[in-house]
């Protein structure tokens, strides 16, 4: 394998993008923590209504592939609005970054359930007896112990969303996988490329692992 | 005080209370003894409206309980400190925190009020030097006494234990045991669910001994104790500890 076509700028190059991809990790992960938030509240309400829409958001976007749901999205969302606003053309950046946020949202709905229904059910009570209100238990007894539950698992899912990134290459969003096929197509080498390639999303996932370690002990602490 | 009608709980196929009927007077110490799954739990959970019953009704303070209407039911539980088994202390805040959050929260006292309130509940249970510990740094002993603390802090009318010392090592048992002695020679109206016969023997004003979900026998412990009629009573004291 020859990795002289790694030259300094092509390194930059790979870098640069795969900065790209944290980006639109951080991005996903954020509104799929909003988009978690309310499924779990969905969820976990008695509310019919509320309840279903969480169930189906849940079971479409965690039942069909990832490649489909962005490729959909980039075809189907400027071909909706196109309808009502004539013809537009969408950042695939952008609707890449919903698209993994969509998905990552109905994962955080489970994730974020069970951290709240995992709280010990003598919690709940023991808030019922003293007379909290629904509200008041949920943000002062349940929601503190349910974060702590929370936090770890909802790393692993940072870690995971940085690796979808990667599929986003297919509607030709340059983040670090697609960078790395196109060195490769520049050469006519892809080996060399898609190995550093490799190693950055390594050093990135490692690194995000040894801090989400350090945090979980942290956060055990007061238990 | 509190009264149940025809109080009929169920879990599942297991009929856990079978049309209780019960009146307790204010400063009254009820002990409700008998063998694990009589009931003598769920129907303590009744009262509390922990349990929401498919049958009858609690009544408190001449009020049927509102089961119907959270808002309200929230109200009527303010009357009522409940004693879980395992405690159930807050793990994230400590001591004086677990005994300050309901009345700042639930009753808008000042934190400083509640603050005072609850040293002064902690140094009745012995344990002023803990506030600032976290749960997870008491003993089971020190915990159930802290959760007594912390049921006294919103004033309650009536006081329900669920098998206080149940979960504890025994040489902790006393502790917890006293404390709730000096809270019914004050003149607290409670309803003891134990195992500690003991105790019932010794404080109850009255004891009812409950068997598959009814009550069988209804006394003072004297007379529940020393003389109990029914063949069921008699076997079941047969085989306990007094």
């Amino acid at each position: 394998m020859d990795f002289s076509i790694i030259t300094l700028d092509n390194f930059l190059f790979m870098l640069r993008s795969a900065g790209l991809s944290v980006l639109i990790a951080v991005f996903a992960l954020i509104g799929g923590v909003i988009l978690g938030t309310l499924g779990a509240a969905g969820k976990i309400s008695k509310n019919k209504v509320l309840n279903t829409i969480a169930t189906v958001y849940v079971e479409v976007f965690r039942g069909t592939p990832m490649m489909m749901q962005i490729t959909f999205a980039f075809l189907a969302l400027p071909a909706v609005v196109s309808l009502f606003a004539g013809p537009v053309r969408f950042n695939p950046i952008i609707t890449g970054a919903i698209a993994i946020g969509l998905n990552s949202g109905a994962y955080t709905t489970e994730l974020i359930r069970s951290g709240i229904m995992g709280v010990d059910k003598g919690q709940w009570e023991a808030a019922d007896t003293l007379g909290f209100s629904y509200k008041q238990k949920m943000m002062k007894i349940i929601l503190p112990q349910a974060f702590k539950r929370i936090v770890p698992p909802l790393v692993s899912e940072f870690i995971t969303l940085i690796k979808d990134t990667s599929l986003l290459s297919s509607i030709g969003v340059v983040e670090l996988m697609k960078s790395a096929t196109t060195i490769g197509a520049k050469y006519y080498a892809y080996l060399p490329p898609l190995t550093v390639a490799s190693c950055i999303y390594l050093v990135m996932t490692i690194t995000i692992s040894f801090f989400a370690r350090k945090l979980e002990r942290r956060l055990a602490e007061s238990d | 005080m509190i009264d149940l009608k025809n109080v009929n709980k169920s879990f599942d196929t297991v009929h856990a209370a079978k049309d209780i009927s019960l009146h307790v007077d204010q400063g009254e110490i009820l002990c409700m003894i008998g063998p694990s799954g009589s009931g003598k739990s769920t129907v303590l959970r009744c009262i509390s409206g922990l349990e929401i019953p498919e049958s009858g009704t609690v009544t408190i303070e001449g009020e049927p309980l509102a089961f119907d209407n959270p808002k309200q039911l929230q109200k009527q539980r303010t009357k009522m400190g409940f004693v879980f088994q395992h405690f159930n202390l807050f793990p994230h805040m400590t001591v004086l925190e677990n005994l300050t959050i309901s009345p700042i929260q639930v009753l808008g006292q000042p934190k400083e009020k509640a603050e005072e309130t609850a040293i002064s509940l902690l140094t009745r249970v012995g344990l002023a030097d803990k506030k600032d510990a976290y749960p997870s740094q008491l003993s089971g002993g020190q915990k159930q006494r802290v959760a007594i603390a912390r049921s006294l802090c919103m004033h309650p009318d009536v006081m329900l234990f669920d098998e206080p010392t149940s979960a504890l090592d025994p040489e902790m048992v006393g502790e917890v045991l006293d404390v709730m002695k000096e809270l019914a020679q004050e003149g607290m109206t409670m309803i003891v669910v134990t195992h500690e016969m003991g105790f019932a023997k010794e404080v109850a004003t009255r004891v009812i001994f409950l068997d598959d979900g009814q009550i069988v026998e209804e006394n003072s412990p004297a007379e529940l104790f020393g003389n109990p009629k029914s063949p069921r009573l008699q076997e079941f004291l047969s085989k306990v500890l007094i």
